[in-house]
Protein backbone atom coordinates (compact mmCIF):
# COMPACT_ATOMS: atom_id res chain seq x y z
CA UNK A 1 0.00 0.00 0.00
CA UNK A 2 1.37 3.44 -0.96
CA UNK A 3 0.39 6.62 0.88
CA UNK A 4 -1.56 8.92 -1.46
CA UNK A 5 -1.64 12.09 0.71
CA UNK A 6 0.78 13.27 3.43
CA UNK A 7 -0.23 12.20 6.92
CA UNK A 8 -0.15 14.90 9.61
CA UNK A 9 -0.82 15.10 13.28
CA UNK A 10 -1.84 18.74 13.84
CA UNK A 11 0.97 20.59 12.05
CA UNK A 12 3.58 17.83 12.30
CA UNK A 13 4.24 15.75 9.17
CA UNK A 14 4.37 12.05 10.05
CA UNK A 15 4.57 10.35 6.65
CA UNK A 16 5.08 11.85 3.18
CA UNK A 17 3.03 10.79 0.19
CA UNK A 18 4.56 8.05 -1.90
CA UNK A 19 5.84 6.09 1.11
CA UNK A 20 5.14 2.37 1.18
CA UNK A 21 3.27 1.45 4.35
CA UNK A 22 4.83 -1.16 6.59
CA UNK A 23 3.96 -2.52 10.04
CA UNK A 24 6.19 0.19 11.54
CA UNK A 25 4.01 2.96 10.06
CA UNK A 26 0.78 1.28 11.15
CA UNK A 27 2.08 1.20 14.74
CA UNK A 28 3.05 4.88 14.42
CA UNK A 29 -0.46 5.80 13.25
CA UNK A 30 -1.99 3.84 16.11
CA UNK A 31 0.20 5.62 18.66
CA UNK A 32 -0.87 9.04 17.27
CA UNK A 33 -4.54 8.05 17.16
CA UNK A 34 -4.74 8.23 13.36
CA UNK A 35 -7.51 5.96 12.16
CA UNK A 36 -7.51 6.65 8.41
CA UNK A 37 -5.04 7.54 5.69
CA UNK A 38 -5.39 7.95 1.93
CA UNK A 39 -3.97 5.07 -0.09
CA UNK A 40 -3.15 5.09 -3.83
CA UNK A 41 -5.89 3.23 -5.66
CA UNK A 42 -8.42 3.81 -2.85
CA UNK A 43 -12.02 3.62 -3.88
CA UNK A 44 -12.83 6.27 -6.50
CA UNK A 45 -16.19 6.69 -4.81
CA UNK A 46 -14.53 7.78 -1.53
CA UNK A 47 -12.26 10.21 -3.35
CA UNK A 48 -15.17 11.70 -5.27
CA UNK A 49 -17.05 12.09 -1.97
CA UNK A 50 -14.10 13.91 -0.42
CA UNK A 51 -13.82 16.21 -3.44
CA UNK A 52 -17.51 17.04 -3.13
CA UNK A 53 -17.14 17.76 0.60
CA UNK A 54 -14.16 20.01 -0.11
CA UNK A 55 -16.15 21.89 -2.77
CA UNK A 56 -19.07 22.42 -0.37
CA UNK A 57 -16.74 23.57 2.40
CA UNK A 58 -15.03 26.07 0.10
CA UNK A 59 -18.36 27.47 -1.11
CA UNK A 60 -19.83 27.78 2.37
CA UNK A 61 -16.70 29.32 3.92
CA UNK A 62 -16.20 31.64 0.95
CA UNK A 63 -19.78 32.93 1.22
CA UNK A 64 -19.54 33.45 4.98
CA UNK A 65 -16.25 35.32 4.77
CA UNK A 66 -17.44 37.39 1.81
CA UNK A 67 -20.35 38.69 3.90
CA UNK A 68 -18.17 39.24 6.96
CA UNK A 69 -15.39 41.15 5.14
CA UNK A 70 -17.59 43.00 2.62
CA UNK A 71 -16.90 46.45 4.11
CA UNK A 72 -13.14 46.18 4.65
CA UNK A 73 -11.62 44.76 1.46
CA UNK A 74 -10.03 48.07 0.44
CA UNK A 75 -7.27 47.22 2.96
CA UNK A 76 -4.53 44.79 1.84
CA UNK A 77 -4.07 43.48 5.41
CA UNK A 78 -7.76 42.58 5.61
CA UNK A 79 -7.59 40.93 2.17
CA UNK A 80 -4.67 38.80 3.39
CA UNK A 81 -6.51 38.03 6.66
CA UNK A 82 -9.55 36.86 4.71
CA UNK A 83 -7.40 34.71 2.42
CA UNK A 84 -5.70 32.98 5.38
CA UNK A 85 -8.99 32.58 7.27
CA UNK A 86 -10.48 30.97 4.16
CA UNK A 87 -7.72 28.36 4.10
CA UNK A 88 -7.94 27.67 7.87
CA UNK A 89 -11.72 27.43 7.98
CA UNK A 90 -11.94 25.06 4.99
CA UNK A 91 -9.29 22.86 6.61
CA UNK A 92 -11.24 22.96 9.91
CA UNK A 93 -14.49 22.01 8.14
CA UNK A 94 -12.83 19.00 6.52
CA UNK A 95 -11.01 17.89 9.70
CA UNK A 96 -13.32 18.64 12.60
CA UNK A 97 -11.38 16.36 14.98
CA UNK A 98 -8.28 18.51 14.52
CA UNK B 1 -20.83 60.10 26.64
CA UNK B 2 -19.02 61.80 29.52
CA UNK B 3 -17.55 59.83 32.42
CA UNK B 4 -20.21 61.29 34.73
CA UNK B 5 -22.98 59.98 32.49
CA UNK B 6 -21.38 56.57 32.25
CA UNK B 7 -21.01 56.52 36.02
CA UNK B 8 -24.78 57.08 36.27
CA UNK B 9 -25.21 54.01 34.06
CA UNK B 10 -22.77 52.02 36.15
CA UNK B 11 -24.66 53.02 39.30
CA UNK B 12 -27.67 51.23 37.83
CA UNK B 13 -25.66 48.10 38.30
CA UNK B 14 -26.18 46.62 41.69
CA UNK B 15 -23.40 44.60 43.22
CA UNK B 16 -20.78 45.27 40.55
CA UNK B 17 -18.44 42.40 41.20
CA UNK B 18 -15.34 42.96 43.27
CA UNK B 19 -12.23 40.93 42.88
CA UNK B 20 -11.26 38.63 45.71
CA UNK B 21 -9.43 40.61 48.39
CA UNK B 22 -6.30 38.49 47.86
CA UNK B 23 -6.05 39.59 44.22
CA UNK B 24 -6.22 43.23 45.29
CA UNK B 25 -3.50 42.63 47.93
CA UNK B 26 -1.34 40.87 45.30
CA UNK B 27 -1.72 43.82 42.92
CA UNK B 28 -0.76 46.25 45.68
CA UNK B 29 2.25 44.14 46.64
CA UNK B 30 3.47 43.89 43.04
CA UNK B 31 3.11 47.65 42.60
CA UNK B 32 5.41 48.10 45.62
CA UNK B 33 9.03 47.87 44.39
CA UNK B 34 10.15 46.72 47.85
CA UNK B 35 8.03 43.55 47.77
CA UNK B 36 9.86 40.22 47.66
CA UNK B 37 8.81 36.76 46.48
CA UNK B 38 8.36 35.82 50.15
CA UNK B 39 6.01 38.78 50.75
CA UNK B 40 3.89 37.70 47.81
CA UNK B 41 3.98 34.06 48.90
CA UNK B 42 2.64 35.03 52.35
CA UNK B 43 -0.31 36.90 50.81
CA UNK B 44 -1.23 34.02 48.51
CA UNK B 45 -0.67 31.31 51.11
CA UNK B 46 -3.08 33.09 53.47
CA UNK B 47 -5.83 32.26 51.00
CA UNK B 48 -6.39 28.53 50.57
CA UNK B 49 -8.57 28.98 47.49
CA UNK B 50 -5.98 31.06 45.63
CA UNK B 51 -3.15 28.76 46.76
CA UNK B 52 -4.95 25.67 45.46
CA UNK B 53 -5.87 27.45 42.23
CA UNK B 54 -2.31 28.66 41.63
CA UNK B 55 -0.72 25.25 42.22
CA UNK B 56 -3.30 23.53 40.02
CA UNK B 57 -2.68 25.97 37.16
CA UNK B 58 1.13 25.94 37.29
CA UNK B 59 1.17 22.14 37.38
CA UNK B 60 -1.06 21.87 34.32
CA UNK B 61 0.27 20.62 30.99
CA UNK B 62 -0.13 24.19 29.69
CA UNK B 63 3.11 25.17 31.45
CA UNK B 64 4.73 21.77 31.01
CA UNK B 65 7.19 21.97 33.91
CA UNK B 66 9.07 18.67 34.15
CA UNK B 67 8.61 18.40 37.93
CA UNK B 68 5.64 19.02 40.16
CA UNK B 69 5.63 22.48 41.79
CA UNK B 70 4.49 22.09 45.38
CA UNK B 71 5.05 25.51 46.98
CA UNK B 72 3.78 28.98 46.22
CA UNK B 73 7.31 30.42 46.55
CA UNK B 74 8.64 28.06 43.86
CA UNK B 75 5.76 29.00 41.55
CA UNK B 76 6.55 32.69 42.06
CA UNK B 77 10.28 32.23 41.42
CA UNK B 78 9.68 30.19 38.27
CA UNK B 79 6.97 32.35 36.71
CA UNK B 80 7.64 35.82 38.09
CA UNK B 81 5.42 38.33 39.86
CA UNK B 82 3.52 39.54 36.84
CA UNK B 83 2.72 36.06 35.57
CA UNK B 84 1.43 35.02 39.00
CA UNK B 85 -0.76 38.09 39.31
CA UNK B 86 -2.08 37.65 35.79
CA UNK B 87 -2.80 33.95 36.28
CA UNK B 88 -4.80 34.51 39.48
CA UNK B 89 -6.48 37.64 38.12
CA UNK B 90 -7.74 35.99 34.94
CA UNK B 91 -8.82 32.88 36.79
CA UNK B 92 -10.74 34.99 39.34
CA UNK B 93 -12.40 37.14 36.68
CA UNK B 94 -13.54 34.05 34.82
CA UNK B 95 -14.92 32.58 38.03
CA UNK B 96 -16.70 35.81 38.99
CA UNK B 97 -18.75 35.87 35.83
CA UNK B 98 -19.13 32.19 35.02
CA UNK B 99 -21.15 31.62 38.20
CA UNK B 100 -23.51 34.50 37.54
CA UNK B 101 -27.27 34.49 37.23
CA UNK B 102 -27.44 35.63 33.59
CA UNK B 103 -29.83 33.77 31.38
CA UNK B 104 -27.58 34.42 28.39
CA UNK B 105 -25.34 31.45 29.20
CA UNK B 106 -24.51 30.37 25.67
CA UNK B 107 -24.03 33.99 24.58
CA UNK B 108 -21.57 34.45 27.44
CA UNK B 109 -19.73 31.25 26.52
CA UNK B 110 -19.19 32.39 22.94
CA UNK B 111 -18.06 35.78 24.24
CA UNK B 112 -15.50 34.10 26.51
CA UNK B 113 -14.29 31.97 23.57
CA UNK B 114 -13.75 35.18 21.62
CA UNK B 115 -11.80 36.60 24.60
CA UNK B 116 -9.65 33.45 24.84
CA UNK B 117 -8.92 33.75 21.11
CA UNK B 118 -7.98 37.40 21.47
CA UNK B 119 -5.74 36.63 24.47
CA UNK B 120 -3.98 33.91 22.50
CA UNK B 121 -3.61 36.09 19.41
CA UNK B 122 -2.19 38.97 21.44
CA UNK B 123 0.39 36.66 23.02
CA UNK B 124 1.37 35.23 19.62
CA UNK B 125 1.60 38.64 17.93
CA UNK B 126 3.66 39.89 20.88
CA UNK B 127 5.94 36.87 20.44
CA UNK B 128 6.44 37.71 16.76
CA UNK B 129 7.36 41.27 17.74
CA UNK B 130 9.59 40.06 20.58
CA UNK B 131 7.55 42.28 22.89
CA UNK B 132 8.64 42.40 26.56
CA UNK B 133 5.20 42.19 28.08
CA UNK B 134 3.73 38.98 26.65
CA UNK B 135 1.92 38.18 29.91
CA UNK B 136 0.22 41.57 30.01
CA UNK B 137 -0.81 41.21 26.38
CA UNK B 138 -2.44 37.86 27.15
CA UNK B 139 -4.41 39.29 30.08
CA UNK B 140 -5.35 42.38 28.08
CA UNK B 141 -6.68 40.19 25.29
CA UNK B 142 -8.69 38.19 27.77
CA UNK B 143 -10.20 41.28 29.40
CA UNK B 144 -10.57 43.56 26.37
CA UNK B 145 -14.33 42.96 26.11
CA UNK B 146 -15.01 42.74 29.85
CA UNK B 147 -17.43 45.62 29.39
CA UNK B 148 -19.70 43.35 27.31
CA UNK B 149 -19.64 40.72 30.07
CA UNK B 150 -20.69 43.41 32.57
CA UNK B 151 -23.50 44.58 30.27
CA UNK B 152 -24.71 41.01 29.75
CA UNK B 153 -24.83 40.31 33.46
CA UNK B 154 -25.85 43.66 34.93
CA UNK B 155 -27.54 45.66 32.17
CA UNK B 156 -29.43 42.84 30.39
CA UNK B 157 -32.24 45.01 29.01
CA UNK B 158 -29.79 47.44 27.43
CA UNK B 159 -27.73 44.54 26.15
CA UNK B 160 -30.77 42.93 24.50
CA UNK B 161 -31.63 46.17 22.71
CA UNK B 162 -28.13 46.30 21.26
CA UNK B 163 -28.23 42.63 20.31
CA UNK B 164 -31.56 43.13 18.48
CA UNK B 165 -30.21 46.05 16.48
CA UNK B 166 -27.11 44.05 15.52
CA UNK B 167 -29.28 41.17 14.26
CA UNK B 168 -31.78 43.41 12.46
CA UNK B 169 -29.23 45.58 10.68
CA UNK B 170 -26.20 43.25 10.52
CA UNK B 171 -23.86 45.90 11.90
CA UNK B 172 -20.97 45.96 14.35
CA UNK B 173 -21.83 45.59 18.04
CA UNK B 174 -20.03 48.82 18.92
CA UNK B 175 -22.00 50.75 16.26
CA UNK B 176 -25.25 49.49 17.75
CA UNK B 177 -24.07 50.38 21.28
CA UNK B 178 -23.29 53.95 20.25
CA UNK B 179 -26.64 54.27 18.54
CA UNK B 180 -28.85 52.62 21.16
CA UNK B 181 -27.06 53.36 24.41
CA UNK B 182 -24.77 56.33 23.81
CA UNK B 183 -21.89 54.46 25.47
CA UNK B 184 -19.78 51.44 24.56
CA UNK B 185 -18.45 48.33 26.23
CA UNK B 186 -14.95 49.89 26.06
CA UNK B 187 -16.08 52.71 28.37
CA UNK B 188 -17.85 50.30 30.73
CA UNK B 189 -14.80 48.04 30.76
CA UNK B 190 -12.52 50.97 31.55
CA UNK B 191 -14.61 51.91 34.58
CA UNK B 192 -14.60 48.34 35.87
CA UNK B 193 -10.84 48.04 35.34
CA UNK B 194 -10.34 51.28 37.30
CA UNK B 195 -12.59 50.04 40.09
CA UNK B 196 -10.47 46.89 40.23
CA UNK B 197 -7.30 48.99 40.38
CA UNK B 198 -5.80 47.16 37.42
CA UNK B 199 -2.47 48.42 36.01
CA UNK B 200 -2.67 51.37 33.59
CA UNK B 201 -1.62 49.20 30.65
CA UNK B 202 -4.72 47.01 31.07
CA UNK B 203 -7.05 49.97 31.69
CA UNK B 204 -5.85 51.71 28.53
CA UNK B 205 -6.07 48.63 26.32
CA UNK B 206 -9.58 47.82 27.55
CA UNK B 207 -10.62 51.45 26.97
CA UNK B 208 -9.02 51.91 23.54
CA UNK B 209 -8.80 48.53 21.78
CA UNK B 210 -11.06 49.91 19.01
CA UNK B 211 -9.02 53.12 18.66
CA UNK B 212 -5.48 52.27 19.82
CA UNK B 213 -4.03 55.70 19.05
CA UNK B 214 -5.87 57.06 22.09
CA UNK B 215 -4.04 54.71 24.48
CA UNK B 216 -1.09 57.07 24.90
CA UNK B 217 2.01 55.26 26.12
CA UNK B 218 0.27 51.92 25.51
CA UNK B 219 -0.79 52.54 21.90
CA UNK B 220 1.35 49.73 20.55
CA UNK B 221 -0.04 47.22 23.08
CA UNK B 222 -3.58 48.41 22.30
CA UNK B 223 -2.72 47.96 18.63
CA UNK B 224 -1.68 44.37 19.26
CA UNK B 225 -5.01 43.57 20.95
CA UNK B 226 -6.83 45.46 18.18
CA UNK B 227 -5.21 43.26 15.52
CA UNK B 228 -5.74 40.10 17.57
CA UNK B 229 -9.45 40.95 17.93
CA UNK B 230 -9.68 41.11 14.13
CA UNK B 231 -7.79 37.85 13.55
CA UNK B 232 -9.81 35.83 16.03
CA UNK B 233 -13.06 37.17 14.51
CA UNK B 234 -11.79 36.05 11.09
CA UNK B 235 -11.12 32.57 12.50
CA UNK B 236 -14.58 32.34 14.12
CA UNK B 237 -13.10 31.90 17.59
CA UNK B 238 -16.26 32.45 19.59
CA UNK B 239 -18.23 35.62 18.92
CA UNK B 240 -17.98 39.24 19.99
CA UNK B 241 -21.70 39.63 19.29
CA UNK B 242 -21.74 40.56 15.61
CA UNK B 243 -20.91 39.10 12.22
CA UNK B 244 -18.96 41.88 10.54
CA UNK B 245 -15.26 42.70 10.51
CA UNK B 246 -14.25 46.06 11.97
CA UNK B 247 -11.79 48.16 9.98
CA UNK B 248 -8.13 47.73 10.81
CA UNK B 249 -6.76 50.95 12.28
CA UNK B 250 -3.99 52.00 9.87
CA UNK B 251 -1.83 53.73 12.47
CA UNK B 252 -2.09 50.73 14.78
CA UNK B 253 -0.93 48.40 11.98
CA UNK B 254 2.03 50.72 11.22
CA UNK B 255 3.03 50.82 14.89
CA UNK B 256 3.37 47.03 14.99
CA UNK B 257 5.92 47.06 12.13
CA UNK B 258 4.81 43.61 10.99
CA UNK B 259 5.14 42.39 7.42
CA UNK B 260 1.99 41.30 5.61
CA UNK B 261 3.56 37.84 5.38
CA UNK B 262 3.40 37.52 9.20
CA UNK B 263 -0.40 37.27 9.13
CA UNK B 264 -0.46 33.65 7.92
CA UNK B 265 1.93 32.12 10.50
CA UNK B 266 0.26 34.11 13.30
CA UNK B 267 -3.18 32.83 12.35
CA UNK B 268 -1.92 29.27 11.86
CA UNK B 269 -0.42 29.30 15.36
CA UNK B 270 -3.66 30.70 16.80
CA UNK B 271 -5.60 27.88 15.12
CA UNK B 272 -3.24 25.22 16.49
CA UNK B 273 -3.28 26.49 20.10
CA UNK B 274 -6.86 27.67 20.54
CA UNK B 275 -8.31 24.44 21.89
CA UNK B 276 -5.50 24.13 24.46
CA UNK B 277 -6.12 27.63 25.78
CA UNK B 278 -9.88 27.03 26.05
CA UNK B 279 -9.29 23.90 28.10
CA UNK B 280 -6.70 25.62 30.31
CA UNK B 281 -8.90 28.62 31.08
CA UNK B 282 -11.94 26.44 31.75
CA UNK B 283 -10.24 24.54 34.62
Amino acid sequence: MIVAKPVHHRDMLLVKEGVELTEKYLKLFKSWGIAEVWIVGASKKKEAHYIELEKQAKESVGKELGEKFCNVLDDEVMVETMKVANKQLVKRALNPEG
Amino acid sequence: MSSKEILKVIRKIRDLPTLPRTILRITEAINNPKSSADDLAVIISDDQVQTARLLKLVNSSFYGFPQRISTVTTAIVLLGFDAIRNLLLTSSVFDLFSNNKTKMISRMETQWDHSFGCALGAKIIGGFMRHEKIEELFVAGLLHDIGKIVEMNFLPDDFRKVDSMVKDQDILFITAEESVLGYTHAEVGKLLAEKWNLPPILINIIAHHHNPGLAGAFSQEAGIVHLSDILCRALNMGSGGDNKMPSLNGEAWESLQLELSAIEPIMEKMEREFEDIRLFMSR
